[in-house]
């Protein structure tokens, strides 16, 4: 069966990868105040260095295009610590993160082999792999806790991506409970 | 589901609720007017599903992602054979934006409208900044596909 009609009865099965068969069942919702947002749209990876962050309970939401990737974003923090998580990540990525102190990483448990070695060699406190779709860099600075719940993987990407970045400690310790109880 | 112009609301969940159940939500209480789906990918189950969710009359914009023109044809071949207008953009994040008439509702997750067991996040908050922000990008940036 060559790819392309592969992929088309998957579709019509309602998408269906070959995941594991783990169950896992979590759901967690909350609320948080809605604060001060700002909407960007950043076409070129030169206007990332261009971006100034969100003050203290302040909201950023951004829309990329032209290849921007997180790691760019995250280079514009100072950051002292970082938990990550992810489905997928590229070399690039590994490498780039291999000079942030990193907390936790959570990354998807059946990814592609090689991917997975690759994370694993990301020096972290904690690295759980997980039936995981979401995207989350928690960022800890000198005088700041910023959220970034983002559609992008750590990883080049030349679609429209969507980073949304919270100077919040708030919405900073709510995600970090609920990646300690993934 | 109402939400409050002041608040955002977060869900974490591995498969327990999808954007397309908080669309029925909205929906069930409210008279939505105009959905926009920007989506990367979708089974066409879920996009019967969607049309199932709203009524009739009401106006639904497609904003898909090449991989489903692509790759997902007959999704695209359903959507195509709607009376909703279709774009299309390079896009990998996913959204649905609800305006009802007296609110404006910005769903946005990790999730595409399909329920699977991977964790996922959906936000969703209730602003026409907000609302007109995303639907303006994606006007501007996507291509309108000429039906029939």
């Amino acid at each position: 069966m060559n790819w392309k009609i592969k992929a088309w009865k998957e579709n019509e099965n309602g998408n269906q990868r070959n995941e594991s068969k783990e169950t896992y069942s979590f759901q967690k919702s909350f609320c948080i105040k809605k604060r001060k947002t700002t909407y960007k749209e950043v076409r070129d990876i030169s206007d990332i260095k261009k971006i100034d962050l969100p003050n203290k309970n302040e909201t950023l939401k951004i829309l990329t295009s032209n290849n921007t990737n997180s790691i760019k974003i995250l280079k514009i923090f100072d950051i002292i610590e970082l938990s990550i998580v992810f489905a997928v990540i590229d070399k690039f990525a590994v490498d780039a993160l291999k000079q942030i102190k990193i907390k936790t990483v959570i990354a998807r448990a059946n990814q592609n082999v090689l991917l997975s070695k690759i994370a694993e060699t990301i020096k972290c406190e904690k690295l759980k792999k997980k039936k995981i779709h979401m995207k989350l860099y928690l960022i800890k600075t000198k005088d700041s806790k910023y959220v970034i719940n983002s559609s992008a993987n750590p990883k080049i990407s030349d679609y429209t991506e969507l980073y949304v970045i919270d100077n919040s400690t708030d919405l900073y310790n709510k995600l970090s409970k609920i990646i300690e109880i993934i | 589901m109402i939400i409050p112009n002041n608040v955002r609301y977060f869900d974490v969940n591995s498969g327990h609720k999808t954007p397309l159940d908080y669309l029925k939500e909205i929906e069930e209480i409210e008279e939505i007017e105009k959905v926009t789906v920007v989506v990367f990918s979708s089974g066409l189950k879920n996009i019967k599903k969607l049309i199932s969710i709203i009524k009739e009359k009401t106006q639904i914009l497609f904003i898909i992602s090449g991989y489903i023109v692509r790759m997902q044809i007959p999704t695209y071949e359903f959507i195509k054979n709607t009376d909703s207008e279709i774009r299309v953009i390079n896009t990998h994040c996913k959204f649905i934006l609800i305006k009802t008439k007296e609110n404006y509702y910005t769903i946005t997750s990790t999730s595409n409208l399909d329920s699977n067991s991977k964790i996922e996040i959906t936000e969703i908050s209730n602003s026409k900044k907000e609302y007109d922000f995303f639907l303006n990008y994606f006007i501007k940036n996507s291509t309108k596909i000429t039906q029939k």
